[in-house]
């Protein structure tokens, strides 16, 4: 690597994230954490209203980053084998009958997993272990998925009748957990004007899909600096309700997040500094993400619930009571 | 180590400069604050105690305060990283920590963070950005403070008179016994003594300093030294070799030569404070300390006490003529008053007037009868003591006398002293034992009548010269008129 390399890597995202932002109106933040996952190489939960633009904004980051895209509908009758594939019998050339892998729709760069809390946990299970090891496994054979592999799912917050919701051990495994809101009035205005009274934008390749690799490497030699480091260690120790120090977490909190929230949260603070067009990691970085990274591996207590607060609410509080130095 | 890096520290390390300096401004006020209320503190308690180095622990306690202060910031001072994060708070988004942290890594990343990264410093003015922050209220404190202290130091206090009266004759004690000793080693350098003679100047001396040390008042350390004076006129009439005679005449005369100079250099600077104090009380405190009235007496008289050339007999030389040629009828006494006393000693054939006047305030009594040629005139400067033969301020007024000491105190059996022929017309010389104890206070009326009654009846019985009997009555009644 050298001193363009990351100088080119900035603009590049800044590139794709202008792209990205001429079709999605309104959602900068969703499109931004988006991103952030699919270059640190994780997974996303998009947790949102029907009708925000989850699918078109997963379609358009495959379109701006030249990835295959595939999407998943899942309904409680969805099977394992309906998302990895499955060993069909074909007859060749010759006429004798063999077993041929008949490869799912997870052999994609970009999946869309949708509604995945309406599937059952056997057919979640199959995905998140394609999430994990970016392979599968079907009658005993295992196949590698194509590079880069990133699963978004996403979750309707309402119609919960009937649901699978996802384990806090499957949860921890997405990167983030974005929340989609609701556009506003002049974001609104805007969707109409561009989708209905004039011909939808279609956005550009900006890099293949090659070079997402390439930038996730430059991404993790971002440096961050130890008071950064400890800032967010303490962070997510504070969310520990086995921690005496920590009241908020004891008093609203059945569990809190572990070493890989830590992580996660540090990957994306790299990702998001150089779309700010920084070298390095600050406070600020951390702060941003914090919700995202934790929100889906914290659990509310009776407490909480009953005092009608959400993880959103319980992070804020302690954001707002940690010291950075 | 690469220029942008050298860049990053050199920043660095100004931005700590500046934020030693503006820690240090901003907690000064904490500081004074702290130190003004010890110097109150010190006025306050001069103000019920003498304490004559007032000033100087209100300046010790500043420095000493300003010192600690500015030692503790500096010991404070934050660390580079401290600095770093500081700086970054300003919207350097944690650069500089960060490319202090890859000071002395090498790769390409680290390269392009400490270089842009020093860029960005170069437009940073460290004064805009790192300012002291003065909280006007804490300021205020303080300056109400200062007020409280100058309104405390403006607030006339007798104790400061006390503690630089005291000062001055601890001062004064000092000199004197540093004067004693040099004399005494000048002394037994230059005369070969034996060590018995040795010994009894060191007895006289070293009484001389005891007592010095334990004086509370200067008209005491001049007591002091009268006392020695006699003393050392004692060893002086006994049986002694020529060396021991003029060792002790040598001493005899620095004692009473000393007491003499002595008298005025203090007498100016005692008066010097007392014009002082007086001026700050508006003249309502001129009896703050006991000496104030003798001092006043002091001013109201000739200041220059010994100043006259012809008269220039000390008190030793005049009480030693008075015991060698006067017929005289000794009570050597000492004065404990306050009050400025004086008379004349009218001893001589009046050819010639002498004007002496006695600084050290506690002349023995004059001769009744001398043969001084003169008339010997002593004026008792000091006003703190006086005996028969002490001079009495001719402008006073008739004045209470309390009581005086008897002349024994001075270790003088006055009963078995000889004194000499005067070669005049009676030729002899009579003795008589004087009234009260040794060391004994007497009221002055008492020893007065007593002495006026003794004269009367040698009068009477043609025991004093014709010439002289006048002279000695007039010399009674001057005195009695003068209180």
């Amino acid at each position: 690597m050298v001193l363009q390399d990351i100088e080119y890597t900035m603009q590049v995202l800044n590139k794709v994230e202008s792209e990205i932002e001429k079709v999605i109106i309104g959602q900068k933040g969703v499109i931004r954490k988006v991103l952030i996952a699919i270059f640190c190489g994780g997974n996303v939960l998009l947790e949102g209203l029907p009708g925000v633009g989850k699918t078109h904004l997963v379609k358009s980051i495959a379109k701006v980053l030249d990835l295959k895209f595939s999407r998943i509908q899942f309904t409680p009758d969805l099977m394992p084998s309906d998302i990895v594939g499955t060993n069909i019998i074909s007859k060749d050339k010759d006429g004798s009958l063999n077993f041929t892998f008949q490869k799912g729709p997870i052999f994609a760069n970009i999946i869309l997993a949708d509604e995945i809390n309406r599937a059952t946990p056997k057919t979640q299970s199959a995905l998140l272990e394609a999430m994990q090891e970016k392979t599968v496994t079907v009658m005993g054979q295992t196949y590698k998925l194509d590079e880069p592999f990133f699963v978004l799912a996403t979750q309707n917050p309402l119609e919960q009748e009937g649901t699978y919701p996802l384990p806090e051990a499957q949860q921890d495994r997405f990167l983030f957990k974005i929340e989609v809101p609701l556009p506003g009035f002049d974001e609104m205005i805007r969707i109409v004007n561009l989708t209905v009274e004039s011909q939808m934008l279609e956005p550009q390749k900006v890099i293949e899909g090659k070079e997402i690799l390439n930038i996730g490497r430059i991404v993790r030699q971002v440096p961050i600096a130890k008071p950064v480091l400890e800032y967010a260690t303490r962070l997510v120790l504070s969310t520990q309700p086995h921690i005496e120090e920590n009241d908020i977490a004891r008093k609203y909190l059945k569990f809190g997040a572990g070493p890989r929230a830590l992580q996660h949260l540090i990957l994306g603070a790299k990702a998001n500094a150089l779309f700010e067009g920084r070298p390095n990691v600050a406070f600020d970085d951390i702060k941003s993400l914090a919700k995202s990274v934790l929100c889906h591996r914290i659990g509310l207590n009776f407490e909480a619930i009953s005092e009608g607060l959400t993880q959103s609410d319980v992070v804020d509080i302690i954001l707002q009571r940690q010291k950075e130095w | 180590m690469h220029e942008s890096e050298m860049q990053i520290l050199g920043f660095l390390k100004k931005v700590q400069r500046r934020q030693i300096l503006c820690s240090f401004l901003s907690r000064l006020w904490q500081c004074v604050s702290a130190s003004l209320s010890f110097v109150i503190l010190v006025e306050a308690l001069s103000k019920i105690v003498p304490m004559y180095y007032k000033s100087f622990y209100q300046i010790f306690i500043l420095l000493l305060s300003l010192s600690v202060y500015t030692i503790f910031i500096i010991s404070k001072k934050p660390a580079l990283e401290h600095s770093a994060l500081i700086v970054d708070s300003f919207g350097l988004k944690e650069r500089l920590t960060t490319s202090l942290e890859l000071i002395g890594v090498d790769t390409e990343i680290s390269r392009y963070v400490k270089q842009t990264t020093a860029q960005m410093i170069k437009d940073i003015d460290i004064k805009k950005l790192i300012k002291p922050k003065f909280e006007k209220s804490k300021w205020m404190f303080m300056a109400l403070l200062f007020f409280v202290f100058i309104i405390l130091s403006n607030v006339h206090s007798p104790k400061m008179d006390e503690a630089k009266r005291l000062h001055l004759l601890s001062s004064l004690k000092k000199k004197e016994i540093l004067k004693i000793e040099k004399q005494k080693k000048e002394v037994l350098k230059s005369y070969k003594l034996n060590e018995v003679e040795k010994r009894k100047i060191d007895e006289v001396l070293l009484k001389l300093k005891k007592e010095i040390k334990l004086a509370k008042t200067k008209s005491e350390i001049e007591l002091t030294k009268q006392k020695a004076w006699f003393l050392l006129n004692d060893l002086k009439n006994s049986p002694t070799s020529s060396q021991f005679y003029s060792a002790v005449e040598k001493l005899k005369n620095f004692v009473a030569h000393d007491n003499k100079s002595n008298q005025s250099d203090t007498k100016n600077s005692l008066a010097n404070t007392n014009t002082k104090s007086n001026n700050k009380s508006g003249g309502s405190s001129s009896s703050s300390n006991g000496q104030s009235i003798a001092q006043k007496s002091e001013n109201n008289k000739s200041s220059s006490a010994f100043s006259k050339g012809e008269s220039t007999q000390d008190v030793g030389s005049s009480l030693t003529a008075s015991n060698d040629q006067g017929q005289v009828q000794q009570e050597q006494v000492q004065s404990s008053s306050a009050e400025a006393n004086g008379t004349s000693n009218d001893s001589g054939s009046g050819a010639s007037t002498n004007t002496v006047q006695n600084a050290s305030g506690q002349s023995a009594g004059g001769g009744m009868q001398g043969e001084s040629k003169g008339m010997t005139r002593v004026d008792n400067l000091d006003g703190r003591s006086g005996g028969l033969g002490a001079a009495i301020p001719r402008t006073s007024n008739k004045v209470q006398m309390p009581s005086i000491y008897t002349k024994n105190l001075l270790s003088l059996d006055a009963s078995k002293k000889v004194l000499a022929d005067t070669g005049q017309e009676s030729g002899r010389v009579s003795q008589k034992q004087g009234i009260g104890e040794r060391g004994q206070k007497l009221s002055f009326d008492r020893v007065f009548s007593q002495y006026k009654q003794e004269a009367n009846e040698y009068i009477e019985a043609d025991e004093v010269p014709s010439w002289a009997k006048e002279i000695t009555k007039r010399y009674f009644e001057n005195l009695e008129n003068m209180r």
